[in-house]
């Protein structure tokens, strides 16, 4: 059931404007993650969606009513928000902050009565800390803070829990137990959570609603937000998906792209058997538009490369590789800025690849990257690879680390290819 | 569970002590009047008690010294209780009710009475009067200067006070140089005493007491949501900002009449609230009627000291508690931090 309706949001702070135009809707039994970058306005939204900051134009509604129309009181039974970095510097109990929940319920010189210890009793028992409720506030660590303050909120019996940033400054453990803990209390209320972990918000959120720009970029579930190249636009990061082997889910490994990767030269990678897979990361680190082939399926060079997203040539495993394929490699290189040779070894299987390379034409400079600095005791065609491999030697250049063949890439494919003609 | 029970036991206690306190206060003094016959001029007021006592006797008693220990009680709970309040506000246990100018503000008010004796055919009020007013105003000048629309965030209200205040005590100085043979009395109103203050003070100041410690109490739960923060207050269904006002207009009134019309007794409202936080923990619904009582007993002992320590002569009272008031809050600092 949708709870809150928040519908063309607009905020602006002085002349700047924050939110423009936010349509969000927030269901209960689900955890609605929010997430972009630093600045994005995503606590901005969340205080509006809170009613603590009025939005310039638009409206929030909760189960229909409009929340400019409620009071402090009256919103405060029906969301109840954990902010982030409240500080608890008193020696308050425990108990008695999480009895500051029932504010809203109790009149100016009223007392709390056995409904409201009942709740909080409650509120401490749902967030594992009733054995804290004797400790002052100022005296929990960081996990144990955070879901003393959840237990406070609990208390206000919200329909919808609001929390920015809850697993920030928390080690690994207890950013876990928290998730799972706004996972369970999901079943009974609806959820908004500010996270910045994707891979925390890809695990547990039901909805992902990504803020970029002052505007909602896309919203729905992680598998379908989360995509690389949205990563990429909303966070300025590479992002590589790979399964998680542990939950069968996702699971992102982040790298900050080179600088200006627009202008960076294509360059083809002829690899395999794992030989070339710090070739592809290195490639892949400095912006460089990579592909990689003729490779078979199963060949560890080329899950890297799918890792990577680097489009490569593929071919059924351990099979020959065709004439047809040979013909595709052979485009794909005259397409190229530069062609890298991994040293490999070589077999029937895959000689083809280096037929391709010692026949291109003499304009595509070619580079051969070895890091034993030898390309001896590759060959396993009796000779023939062995000539292929002077053959190349001859007409391009060899690199022995992976320093060098970056910086034999920087001056060839970094400039026009014209210019390299003949060279 | 605990600290609630000892919450009663305490305040019932201290009222006690306030009790006995008071009655030191109105049998010690220059003129030796017997404790039992004390009792018995007090007694008289409302007992058919026959009168073996002087008239003069009587008047020390009823019209001297009963008002000026009841006065002493009602301006250090006042100090203390507005003190409570604003450590709440402003989330920081250094704030005091002077943090504002109010005390700025109220001694230029009584200084430019004392110079120029404008305000004198006010009568015995003029000076209490021009405090009050110029103390309100003061605050009221704070205010406008801090406010950004509809909100006031503390740490503007907190610096324009500040500049304000220190815009007032230039005042005050000036006045000070010009003053001549006022020089005496206006130092003297500086520092601060309730002594030769009758009933009329005492009436004048009971009801702003009274109303401020009612308000105060029946706020203290959302002076305990302050604690945590104004955004996290308001979540809990408090409207801060209205509350803010209401905690400024009330404090100013209560402080700017207990310094009309005792001067400027500085430290009981900064440390009484700061003892009985590290005493009985910061919870407001015991901390403001506990601040207040214990207020009330410092103030009521201070003033006594200042009419023995030097007897004949008395010394203002803002000397005492400042004397003793800054070495024992460096010391209660001190000890926290060894704990910490």
């Amino acid at each position: 059931m949708t709870i809150i309706e928040a519908r063309d949001i607009g905020f602006s702070f002085g002349r700047k404007a924050v939110l423009k135009g936010i349509d969000l809707d927030c269901r209960d039994g689900e955890v609605l993650g929010i997430m972009g970058q630093n600045g994005s306005g995503k606590t901005t939204l969340l205080r509006i969606l809170a009613g603590y900051l009025q939005a310039d134009r638009g409206s929030v509604r909760y189960g229909g009513r409009e929340l400019s129309g409620m009071d402090a009181r009256e919103m405060a039974r029906l969301r109840a928000v954990v902010s982030q970095g409240v500080g608890a510097n008193f020696d308050f109990p425990v108990a008695d902050y999480v009895m500051l929940g029932r504010t809203p319920y109790l009149s100016r010189f009223g007392r709390e009565g056995v409904h409201d210890y009942r709740i909080v009793e409650q509120a401490l028992g749902m967030t594992d800390t009733t054995h804290l409720q004797d400790r002052p506030v100022s005296r929990l660590s960081g996990g144990e803070l955070q879901r003393v303050m959840i237990a406070r909120a609990l208390s206000q019996e919200p329909k919808v829990l609001m929390l920015d940033e809850p697993t920030s400054h928390l080690d690994i453990r207890h950013q876990m137990e928290i998730m799972d803990l706004l996972g369970d209390l999901s079943k009974q209320m609806a959820v908004i959570a500010i996270v910045h972990d994707l891979n925390l918000a890809a695990r547990y959120c039901g909805r992902i609603a990504l803020l970029h720009e002052g505007t909602i970029h896309s919203c729905g579930p992680p598998g379908q937000v989360l995509a690389p190249d949205t990563i990429r636009e909303v966070f300025g990061v590479r992002a590589c998906r790979a399964e998680d082997p542990g939950t069968g889910g996702g699971i992102f490994s982040f790298s900050i792209p080179g600088p200006d990767t627009a202008g960076k030269s294509r360059v083809h990678v002829i690899c395999g058997g794992g030989c070339g897979r710090m070739v592809l990361h290195m490639l892949a680190g400095k912006g460089y538009r990579a592909s990689a082939g003729i490779l078979n399926e199963g060949d560890m060079d080329l899950e890297v490369a799918r890792y990577l997203a680097i489009p490569a040539l593929s071919a059924p495993p351990f099979s020959r590789i065709g004439e047809e394929q040979a013909r595709m490699l052979g485009e794909t290189c005259l397409e190229a800025d530069a062609v890298v040779v991994v040293a490999m070894p070589v077999g029937e299987g895959n000689i083809r690849n280096l037929e391709v390379a010692a026949n291109l034409p003499a304009h595509i400079p070619v580079v051969l990257y070895s890091p034993e600095c030898t390309l001896e005791g590759l060959d396993c065609t009796n000779g023939k690879g062995d000539l292929l491999y002077e053959q190349i030697q001859g007409r391009g250049t060899l690199a022995c680390t992976l320093e060098e063949l970056a910086a034999v890439l920087e001056n060839t494919g970094g400039t026009s290819r014209r210019e390299d003609t003949g060279s | 569970m605990h600290t609630r029970l000892n919450g009663r036991l305490v305040i019932a206690t201290l009222c006690l002590v306030l009790a006995a306190a008071m009655l030191l206060g109105v049998v010690v003094g220059e003129s030796r009047i017997s404790f039992t016959r004390a009792m018995a001029i007090i007694g008289s007021t409302f007992l058919p008690i026959p009168a073996d006592w002087s008239q003069s006797e009587e008047s020390i008693i009823l019209l001297i010294r009963l008002p000026r220990v009841i006065l002493a009680a009602l301006v250090g709970a006042a100090l203390a209780v507005c003190g409570a309040v604003l450590q709440s506000l402003f989330r920081n246990p250094m704030a005091d009710p002077f943090l504002l100018g109010i005390s700025n503000g109220a001694a230029l008010g009584a200084s430019i009475v004392l110079v120029t004796g404008v305000g004198y055919g006010a009568g015995i009020l003029g000076v209490p009067v021009a405090a009050f007013a110029f103390g309100l105003g003061t605050i009221y000048i704070v205010y406008e200067l801090a406010r950004v629309g509809n909100r006031v965030p503390v740490t503007t209200l907190l610096l324009c006070g500040i500049a304000v205040a220190a815009f007032m005590s230039a005042g005050t100085s000036f006045l000070l140089f010009l003053s001549g043979e006022n020089l005496h009395q206006i130092v003297f109103w500086l520092l601060g005493g309730i002594s030769g203050r009758g009933w009329d003070y005492v009436l004048l100041l009971l009801p702003f007491v009274i109303g401020g410690s009612v308000l105060f109490f029946s706020i203290s739960r959302s002076l305990n949501a302050l604690m945590f923060g104004e955004e996290s207050a308001q979540y809990l269904g408090i409207e801060v900002e209205s509350l803010k006002k209401i905690i400024l207009v009330a404090v100013s009134l209560v402080t700017g009449a207990a310094v009309s019309v005792s001067g400027i007794i500085g430290f009981v409202g900064l440390i009484t609230p700061h003892m009985v936080r590290l005493w009985i923990g910061p919870d407001h619904r015991i901390l403001i009627p506990v601040s207040l009582l214990f207020g009330a007993i410092l103030l009521v002992m201070a003033d006594l000291a200042s009419r023995v320590l030097l007897a004949p002569n008395e010394l203002p009272i803002g000397i005492i508690t400042a004397l003793c008031g800054a070495p024992f809050f460096a010391y209660l600092l001190r000890r926290r931090g060894r704990e910490a």
